[in-house]
């Protein structure tokens, strides 16, 4: 378990940061709730907004009218930060050993890739799931103590347990990547374009159709109808573990007959 | 026993191609010189050994254990020591080496203390804050401190100053003496010389000769400059054991290879304005020796 403390130790501060980039986001947007809610001047700027542009933020009627359709103005947002941070992490867990060189230090030691790997998923899960536990608690603490209205934690939970369901696409993504690729030369300049490329595809739900929902994390599942109190569909939370398994699976096949190239 | 033994060793990078069938073994207890120009393969044969690369086609043992197969347990008894040194940001050198002795499930703070202390390493330091020669530093102390059976060297010396290096040398003196096994591998012929018991010679990927050290120095080569007041003939200069005699002017240079008092000699006979003898390097060596 050496390699999951070192990786944990690691990982700590950046952990902490985007646990409070998220908290912020949400503290930010939530405070805002009060002052537009059910404030027509703010509700006829927003009607008067282009189409096009309400699609893209995933602006409906009901987003001003309720606070739930205003959270899923939110945590769409938090969705694609939530991304980022799970790209990231997957995507340079092993990933940096090669950019580092730290990689012949690792793996001239008596361990296997395997056990490796195994420990650094690991880590990536705890960091995970640490961050979703304290950004759930302070989410909810913060929309207790601000909104108004009755919102029930039920509701609540399972629309923001969407956060770790997009973070497991992308951690099982970028996992891949950083095991498959021979280099990485930067984390960043993976993630984001992949994490907005997803984003941006989720945008063409109208000339796609219903299929949308297979091609993009972001359209697994309806957001604005979770926060509205909706469910998740079986066969796409299925369809989500199917595709992080694979790629985990994958990513421990190719890790072990790879060669570690030298810089 | 072989300590580790090749068999038709090959790795092709896409259409390059690292080292090419290669056979060889290191007896138990020999400090064995690996020696050849900068990309002849060296790094890429000990990185086979070590299984960060796998092989196109043959095999490789170390203890008679297949180096995949077995790699996560041979390498308990394996000190290594890559040529460039980069350790994880942020991190004390202590740290380091703890991190480093975490993994061989013994008590290494001994060895890490007494092989720092003989480097003068300075335990407390950041690895980010050191010098390139300290981090190599750093590098021995991470390669030996679990007392391995078979150290492997990837061009160590590079960035110590002549006395550590003398310190470097003394330990892997004291370790081999101790009953290890030495892979040392270099592109400085000095180097080898003061320390390999037989040398190990590759070019292009290829063995080109394995020999005992004493063999080697009895073949040496000299590298003679001249700048000589008259003329010169290439007559003068047509002695067993010269080769590759070129005269420019007053500017004379040849490869030597004999008795050094022969030499010696003839250059007396001649009247000189500068006079150099030094080793040469050995893309010469391979050149003119090795054909």
């Amino acid at each position: 378990m050496n390699v999951f403390f070192h990786e944990l130790k690691r990982n700590r501060n950046s952990t902490i940061v985007w646990i409070v980039a998220l908290i912020a986001i949400a503290a930010l947007y939530i405070s805002l709730y009060p002052s537009v809610a059910q404030n027509p001047a703010i509700a006829n700027i927003y009607k008067n907004f282009p189409e096009a542009f309400k699609k893209t933020f995933d602006i409906s009627e009901n987003t001003l009218n309720a606070f739930s359709g205003f959270y899923g103005l939110v945590l769409n947002l938090l969705l694609l930060g939530g991304a980022v941070q799970a790209m990231n992490l997957g995507a340079g867990i092993t990933s940096k050993e090669v950019r580092e060189r730290t990689a012949d230090f690792l793996l001239t030691k008596p361990i296997s890739r395997v056990s490796v790997l195994r420990q650094k998923l690991l880590t990536i899960f705890t960091i995970i799931i640490v961050t979703d536990l304290i950004f759930l608690a302070a989410d909810w603490g913060l929309i207790k103590a601000i909104v108004n209205e009755p919102y029930g934690f039920k509701t609540f939970f399972t629309a923001t347990s969407s956060l770790f369901l997009v973070q497991l696409f992308f951690l099982s993504f970028g996992f891949l990547l950083g095991s498959a690729r021979r280099r990485i030369k930067s984390v960043i300049a993976v993630s984001l374009p992949a994490v907005f490329g997803f984003y941006i595809i989720g945008l063409f739900d109208t000339v796609v159709g219903e299929k949308i929902k297979y091609m993009t994390p972001f359209k697994f599942f309806d957001v604005n109808m979770l926060t509205s109190g909706g469910s998740y569909e079986t066969g796409m939370l299925l369809y989500l573990a199917v595709l992080s398994i694979v790629a985990f699976v994958a990513s421990f096949m190719v890790y072990q007959k790879k060669d570690i190239p030298t810089l | 026993m072989d300590i580790v033994e090749t068999k038709n060793l090959t790795k092709y990078y896409g259409s390059v191609t690292g080292i090419k069938d290669l056979s060889l073994s290191v007896e138990e207890g020999e400090i064995l010189g690996f020696i050849g120009p900068n990309g002849a393969g060296k790094s890429t044969t000990i990185r086979l050994l070590l299984s960060l690369i796998y092989p196109s086609s043959g095999s490789a043992t170390i203890f008679g254990k297949d180096v995949i197969e077995y790699g996560p347990e041979i390498k308990r008894e394996i000190g290594y020591m890559p040529s460039e040194v980069f350790y994880y940001e942020n991190m004390r050198v202590k740290e380091l080496l703890e991190y480093s002795a975490s993994f061989y499930h013994k008590d290494c703070s001994k060895r890490i203390k007494d092989i720092s202390a003989l480097l003068k390493l300075d335990l407390n330091k950041k690895i980010d804050d050191l010098s390139y020669g300290n981090k190599k530093k750093v590098g021995i102390v991470q390669g030996l401190l679990h007392d391995p059976r078979l150290i492997i060297l990837d061009e160590p010396t590079g960035g110590l100053d002549p006395l550590m290096q003398k310190n470097f040398f003394q330990l892997l003196r004291e370790e081999n003496q101790a009953g290890k096994t030495i892979f040392f591998s270099s592109h400085i012929l000095s180097e080898v010389q003061k320390i390999c018991d037989r040398v190990a010679i590759v070019k292009d990927g290829d063995l080109i000769n394995i020999e005992s050290m004493e063999n080697l120095i009895q073949n040496n080569y000299k590298r003679v400059h001249l700048v000589t007041r008259q003329k010169v003939k290439h007559e003068q200069f047509q002695l067993p054991g010269v080769s590759n005699l070129k005269i420019e002017n007053s500017n004379v240079g040849f490869l030597y290879k004999g008795d050094v008092n022969t030499i010696s000699r003839l250059i007396a006979q001649i009247d000189l304005v500068d006079f150099m003898v030094e080793e040469p390097d050995l893309e010469e060596i391979f050149m003119h020796y090795y054909g």
